[in-house]
């Protein structure tokens, strides 16, 4: 698990991953809104001076629109104070009244009531004195309501800094007869100009119609001055206009201005001023700040989807990358997680289980299908492979490994290695049915033979056809393999048993019709034997015709000798263990034998009383006729002899010697002898009685075979078999 | 049958009844016995044989195994039966065939002696006296 794990910390590369892509997307329409940003700052500052000039007429109508409520707020409070009777009579008693209002109202620097002539009756400032008549006032007289707006002054008791009021005092029949006179204070003024809220780097100026300052915003300084020489032009214009004008610190300013009051008398003149260049920066000011807010926006949203992304596309694919790597390690129980709030990547991982589970599912039907074919070959001992030509490459199953004795877990052997393996005949043999495969023709190799590791030789049967590419050309071969050892040896051995049945059947048939050409035989004997005996006695010796007679008896009794033999032989293909004198057996066989070999061939036999053996004659007959006939092949066509001895040895048993002047053999041919199927002989000279079969009747009879032989000085085998033992019986083994 | 007082070697006349089917080996027989002063009889099958028996009362009786209508082991049986001293030669020219060894069953069925064809005058001879002796 803990390898497994390893491998599944798969990095997703960020050059090209969704998340950084997804991430791009953000980057961009952020991008695009910043963009928008920037291009609606440069179209406002194409707009700008239109909108400046708007903006200072703006400014100012609002400014004047100020002063006129301050001016009419004067008119009304004069216009009242006007009509109060001590006031209107001129009483001393006004001038308390003046001192209170004067009290509660410290925007007036002064309220006074005078003459026509200018003499002042009253004051809102105390002592009372008599002050000459105003030479502005003087030059005014009021007309018969309405207020007056005069021009800058300084209070003559405080000595600050106003704007004088002036309102006729009517009397009731409508004359004038004197006049309310207030200083609106300047201090008063223009801290009243600091409410206008003008925009940064405006500056605001009202003066008298004379020109003189009477307040600034922002700056206070210079009351009483002039005002600054490019707005006297403006001054006495009574409509709402405006001039470019420049400004402190070599700006150029654009102002709006007007006359508040007009229509009356007096009034004041106002004007308000744009810095055109501080509007600009402020538009830039005002973009930049849109802009920053975008970034702002833009950073905080791409990290934010970084973070998310992260958490919602990276880590599902992770987790679905990882359940990958294990199923390529061949783990199909393996399955992603389905918790993820992302419905697609649930939807996919579900996908991905429903996937998992087919592929599972046929990887087991896969599996089971291979095991089954194993097993099947298991059962057959049928093994499979395919050969390429072209690389050359062997594709083996198990149980061709296990036929070829190697080790699976080896891998697929070479060509050079199996030929290692091979047999060198069958080497040739098979490099050739390739070759013949390859051009085309059938191929002929069925078997084949093998030295396994670990050195058994082995069979093998083969079945092969060729492999063809899509054009139809022959590529290589596939084919089963069987070890076939066993079976071609239960064949062969099967095989011998057929002839020696085919051998026994023979022998009964030969005795059946021995027995009855026997019958007649001996009929027909009977008056050679017996008639020639009487008429013998009727004739002299000398008697040429008793002389014939005696012949014709002769050769009755040799013929009738021969028949016993036949007789005995025929009678013996039953299998009947008896005691059996080795030495009259071998003796009656031999005569038997004698007139089946060649007239080169002599046999010369050396029987000495033995004591008997206990021993199927038929058997003992067998293994006779097959030494002999070996003895006689192994002469051949030579002048030979066969050299057949019974002896009781010295060790209490009794030995058959069978000896030749052959050809003899060499050690190697020598040690195999006894071998099933062993043969030097061509096909169907054998006897289909191999010495093998001499063995195991040797065997069978508790007896000993040795054989020993010199290349070109004959081949003598030596057979030994107990003596009979007292109480063995004849009995019919049948 | 015909002029066995003739035969002056006999010290005992007998007569023998020679049941073969061969007409050969029944003439040789003849011949044999004939020449030794012996009355025979000839028959050809075990049934003619059992017929002449019964007519003739031989002394011998010698027949063959192997034979066509009765068969010889048969028809030994038979005469054993109704002659218990009786002396039987059984002779056979199929003496052993196979697993079958005729002259031994016959023997152990009631031949008093068995001889295998073909033989010697004096052999068949010699079975006959010997037989006689023993018997008394």
């Amino acid at each position: 698990m803990d390898r497994v794990n390893a491998r599944t910390k798969v990095r997703i590369r960020t050059g090209s991953g969704l998340v950084t892509r997804f991430l791009l997307i953000v980057f961009l329409s952020i991008g695009i809104d910043a963009g928008l940003d920037i291009y609606q700052g440069l179209a406002k500052r194409n707009a700008l001076p239109a909108e400046l000039r708007a903006e200072a007429i703006a400014q100012t109508r609002a400014a004047a629109l100020d002063l006129e409520r301050t001016f009419d707020g004067a008119q009304q409070l004069l216009g009242s104070l006007a009509k109060l009777p001590d006031i209107r009579d001129l009483d001393v008693g006004a001038c308390n009244a003046l001192k209170s209002i004067g009290r509660a109202l410290p925007m007036y620097d002064y309220i006074s009531v005078r003459r026509t002539d200018g003499r002042l009756e009253c004051g809102s400032l105390a002592p009372v004195i008599t002050i000459p008549a105003d030479s502005w006032l003087g030059n005014r007289v009021p007309a018969p309501d309405g207020l007056a707006i005069g021009t800058y002054g300084r209070g003559k008791i405080t000595g600050n800094e106003v704007i004088r009021l002036l309102y006729p005092i009517n009397a009731s029949d409508g004359s004038v007869i004197g006049s309310i006179s207030a200083g609106l204070s300047l201090i008063w003024l223009n801290s009243k100009l600091e409410e206008w809220h003008l925009p940064d780097g405006a500056v605001a100026e009202v003066a008298d119609l004379n020109g003189i300052r009477l307040a600034g915003s922002p700056d206070h300084q210079h009351i009483g001055y002039p005002i600054p020489s490019a707005l006297w032009p403006a001054l006495g214009s009574q409509n709402l206009d405006v001039i470019d004008a420049p400004g402190a610190h070599s700006t150029v300013r654009v102002y709006g201005h007007t006359t508040v009051r007009p229509g009356s008398i007096g009034g004041v003149f106002v004007a308000v001023g744009l810095d055109r260049a501080a509007a600009a920066a402020a538009v830039a000011r005002s973009t930049w700040h849109d802009l920053q807010g975008s970034l702002i926006v833009l950073a905080a949203v791409v990290f934010l989807s970084w973070l998310a992304l992260s958490r919602t596309i990276k880590r599902p694919i992770q987790n679905l990358l990882a359940t990958a790597a294990r199923w390529r390690e061949g783990d199909w129980t393996a399955r992603p997680s389905v918790h993820t709030s992302v419905a697609e990547f649930r939807a996919l991982a579900t996908g991905f289980h429903a996937m998992a589970d087919a592929v599972a599912a046929r990887d087991l039907e896969l599996r089971r299908s291979q095991e089954h074919l194993a097993q099947a070959q298991r059962v057959a001992a049928t093994g499979s492979f395919e050969l390429d030509f072209r690389t050359n490459g062997l594709v083996w199953s198990e149980e061709t490994y296990r036929i070829h004795g190697l080790d699976p877990r080896a891998g697929p052997p070479t060509l050079d290695a199996i030929d290692g393996l091979l047999l060198p005949d069958d080497r040739e043999a098979i490099q050739k049915a390739h070759a013949e495969v390859r051009a085309g023709l059938v191929d002929t190799l069925k078997e084949y033979r093998i030295r396994r590791p670990d050195g058994a030789i082995r069979t093998v049967y083969r079945e092969v056809e060729p492999m063809l590419d899509g054009a139809g050309q022959r590529i290589g071969i596939i084919g089963v393999v069987k070890d076939v050892t066993e079976l071609r040896e239960a064949e062969r051995q099967r095989d011998d048993l057929q002839q020696q049945l085919l051998h026994a059947q023979k022998m009964e048939a030969i005795g059946t019709l021995a027995g009855g050409i026997a019958h007649d035989l001996n009929n027909a004997l009977l008056p050679v034997v017996a008639l020639s005996t009487l008429t013998m006695k009727r004739l002299a010796r000398e008697d040429r015709a008793y002389q014939n007679l005696v012949l014709i008896h002769d050769a009755g009794i040799r013929a009738r000798d021969l028949v016993r033999r036949i007789l005995d032989f025929a009678r013996k293909s039953d299998s009947t263990w008896r005691r059996v004198d080795l030495a009259v057996f071998v003796g009656t066989a031999l005569s038997l034998l004698r007139s089946t070999l060649p007239a080169t061939i002599a046999i010369e036999d050396r029987l000495e009383p033995v004591p008997p053996i206990w021993a199927d004659e038929t058997q003992i007959h067998q293994i006779l006729m097959n030494l002999v006939t070996n003895a006689a092949h192994a002469i051949g066509t030579a002048m030979g002899t066969v050299t057949v001895e019974v002896a009781a040895t010295a060790s209490g048993s009794v030995r058959l010697s069978v000896a030749d002047s052959g050809c003899g053999m060499d050690a190697a041919t020598r040690q195999r002898i006894f071998e099933p199927f062993y043969t030097t002989k061509d096909v169907g000279v054998g006897t289909g009685l191999g010495l093998s079969v001499v063995h195991g009747i040797v065997t069978a009879h508790r007896g000993t075979i040795s054989v020993e032989s010199t290349p070109g000085d004959g081949t003598r085998f030596d057979l030994e078999f107990p003596i009979a033992e007292a109480e063995q019986e004849e009995s019919q083994v049948a | 049958m015909h002029d066995n007082s003739s035969d002056p070697a006999a010290s005992a006349p007998r007569k023998v009844l020679v049941i073969d089917d061969d007409p050969v080996a029944r003439h040789t027989i003849r011949a044999i016995l004939e020449d030794e002063g012996y009355s025979v009889t000839c028959a050809e099958d075990g049934r003619l044989g059992l017929i002449a028996f019964r007519r003739d009362r031989p002394d011998v009786v010698v027949t063959d195994l192997i034979m066509p209508e009765k068969e010889g082991i048969e028809t030994i049986m038979e005469l054993r039966a109704m002659w218990p001293d009786g002396l039987i030669v059984a002779v056979s020219g199929g003496g052993r065939t196979g697993n079958k060894d005729f002259l031994r069953i016959a023997a152990g069925l009631g031949a008093s002696a068995v001889l295998a064809k073909p033989f010697e005058p004096a052999e068949l001879l010699a079975c006959i006296r010997d037989h006689q002796r023993s018997k008394g």
